[in-house]
């Protein structure tokens, strides 16, 4: 397989705070990769890293199969966009001429890509309203129109939807399938938003404590979950007899609902149980898959 | 680097602090020579000469100039857009030398509109000049090296603080700092040699006494060192700039171009190993 960013045993210190401890990931080509961790995991400092803004004490990663120690290093960022917590925008400029000012930084010749990635981001219609008095959201639109200046094969996106409200939450996540489906991006997006990176990401990395927990496909992701079906019945004390000859796994919350932890034949279940005389009232499959897998990995409570 | 100059350049053409700056100091040595010729219509004062004015604002710039470069390299820490430069491949040596040289180009331009609308203003009220025209030149020269060495002491602090409300107290703090203890300096070397025992002021005369060494007269290796500091430090210069005393002036270009050296290495280094968010 074919990888974008690898990172091998990557460390970063801060005095007496280890951020990164001996971190490896494999982001694929083509990938939206969701980079899963709590509050102060490293998944910022990561990406601080590989943007060049701050150095590993120990380790290293390639971008493009170069690595961070070779002079050509530069040249793989300039295949690269990022955002970095913030979008990095001038307030005191319009989306326009910001996107002009880093053509520039870019050296481009010409500002003919602006308009075209103005609407790619939905904001055409600003004109010289100041960036300073943009919602969040288009700030944030505004930073990814930024990143996406260099026309990159490589976006950076660190918890672009903190903060956003959901609508803003749905053109965010419209605008980075759009950019990896139509553009053929590749995305490492951080977050701790699990329900929304379920939605976008084919590969999962999840951090804890500066350390690569488990790496793994949203197919394998899947593949790992445990299907939970929440079940409506007149009597659940029917529901366990039924289920047990069923020899199915489960968990009673009442006398009228249980949880069933398995693929199950709906036809199937529900004329074993009218045969006991118990009606099923409502039926409903959880897909409670990342939120469940990510905690059964790193500990805590679930919200 | 050419390409980081060119956004820079972009952007203070858009900057509204920097075109202030530029209206105000190219009216403010109008108004000043104005002023000045005014108050010495009709009076038996000392004869003012165009150099007096042409000068007279250069510390001003150079304190207006170091705000302002704060202000402006300061925009890039306050909102994170160093980022932008960084991540599309510029290495950290691209940055902070072309940052240095817009803020250069910027300060030397207000300078520059300063000289240019002071000699013509006081050309204009005065006429008359104290100086040689090479002379004047040189010293045109010195104020330009002084003013890269003010403006190279804002990039140091901006580049390596990353915050602009503090870089902009740091720099104000410094700057005040060197101007203070340049002028203790000048105190302190203005003394002179010989003194009077005793000065009896009666309704009729003023009455001397006998000549004494002046105790607080430093001569030998001490005042040596402190004439080398004085000159040196870019307040010094601008000190002597502003009182007209060209005694020392030859040195002023080396000096400058060596404190421009150290302040330069002392800026970068730390800026190449430094964290940024």
């Amino acid at each position: 397989m074919e990888y974008v960013l690898q990172t091998d045993n990557l460390t970063k210190k801060y005095r007496n705070f280890q951020a990164l401890n001996g971190l490896s990931m494999h982001v694929p080509k083509g990938a939206i990769y969701g980079f899963v961790g709590k509050n102060g995991a490293g998944k910022t400092t990561l990406i601080r890293l590989i943007c060049g803004l701050q150095e590993p004490t120990s380790g290293e990663f390639s971008l493009y199969g170069i690595k961070n120690n070779s002079r050509d290093i530069v040249k793989s960022r300039r295949r690269m966009g990022a955002v970095v917590e913030t979008p990095a925008i001038y307030l005191d400029m319009t989306a326009e001429e910001n996107l002009k000012q880093q053509y520039l930084i870019l050296g481009l010749p010409s500002y003919d890509g602006i308009p075209e990635l103005l609407k790619l981001v939905g904001l055409e219609n600003t004109g010289k309203k100041k960036a300073k008095h943009f919602s969040l959201g288009m700030k944030q639109r505004l930073g990814i129109a930024v990143s996406l200046a260099g026309d990159p094969d490589f976006l950076v996106l660190d918890e672009p939807v903190n903060g956003l409200d959901p609508q803003g939450i749905v053109e965010i996540r419209e605008l980075i399938l759009k950019l990896n489906h139509e553009r053929q991006i590749t995305v490492l997006i951080s977050s701790h938003i699990l329900d929304e990176l379920s939605r976008l990401a084919t590969h999962y990395g999840i951090i804890d404590h500066g350390r690569m927990v488990r790496e793994l496909s949203a197919q394998e992701l899947d593949a790992a979950s445990r299907k939970c079906v929440c079940i409506e019945v007149s009597d659940t004390a029917v529901l366990a007899r039924v289920l047990d000859s069923m020899n199915l796994e489960y968990r009673i919350h009442s006398e009228t609902t249980a949880d069933i932890f398995a693929k199950i034949n709906v036809t199937q279940l529900t004329i074993a149980l009218a045969k006991e005389n118990c009606e099923v009232l409502s039926i409903q499959e959880n897909d409670e898959s990342l939120e469940s897998f990510f905690i059964s990995l790193v500990g805590g409570t679930k919200q | 680097m050419r390409k980081i100059l060119c956004a820079n350049f972009y952007r203070l053409r858009k900057d509204k602090f920097f075109w202030s700056a530029f209206l105000s100091l190219l009216a403010l040595p109008v108004f000043i020579s104005f002023i000045s010729y005014q108050s010495n219509l009709g009076q038996d004062h000392d004869p003012i000469y165009v150099e007096t004015v042409l000068f007279n604002l250069f510390p001003v710039i150079a304190f207006v100039c170091a705000v302002l470069i704060v202000l402006y390299l300061g925009t890039e820490f306050d909102e994170n857009t160093v980022r932008n430069k960084l991540s599309v491949g510029h290495t950290r040596k691209e940055i902070y030398y072309a940052n240095y040289l817009t803020c250069i180009t910027f300060s030397l331009s207000l300078l520059l509109i300063c000289l240019l609308s002071s000699g013509v203003a006081g050309y204009i009220f005065f006429r008359d000049f104290l100086l040689s025209r090479t002379r004047i030149t040189f010293l045109i020269l010195c104020c330009i090296l002084c003013m890269m060495v003010f403006s190279a002491i804002s990039v140091w602090l901006t580049m390596n603080i990353h915050r602009k409300s503090t870089a902009l107290v740091a720099t104000l703090l410094v700057m005040f700092a060197i101007m203070i203890f340049a002028s203790y300096l000048e105190g302190v070397l203005e003394e002179p040699e010989m003194t009077y025992s005793s000065v009896t002021v009666t309704m009729e005369e003023v009455e001397l006494g006998e000549q004494v060494p002046n105790p607080s007269y430093i001569g030998g290796t001490a005042r040596t060192i402190m004439e080398f500091v004085f000159d040196m430090l870019p307040s010094g210069q601008a000190i002597q700039i502003n009182n007209m005393n060209f005694d020392r002036c030859l040195r002023w270009p080396l000096l400058s171009v060596i404190m421009l050296a150290i302040i330069t290495a002392a800026g970068y280094l730390p800026f190449r190993r430094s964290d940024l968010q």
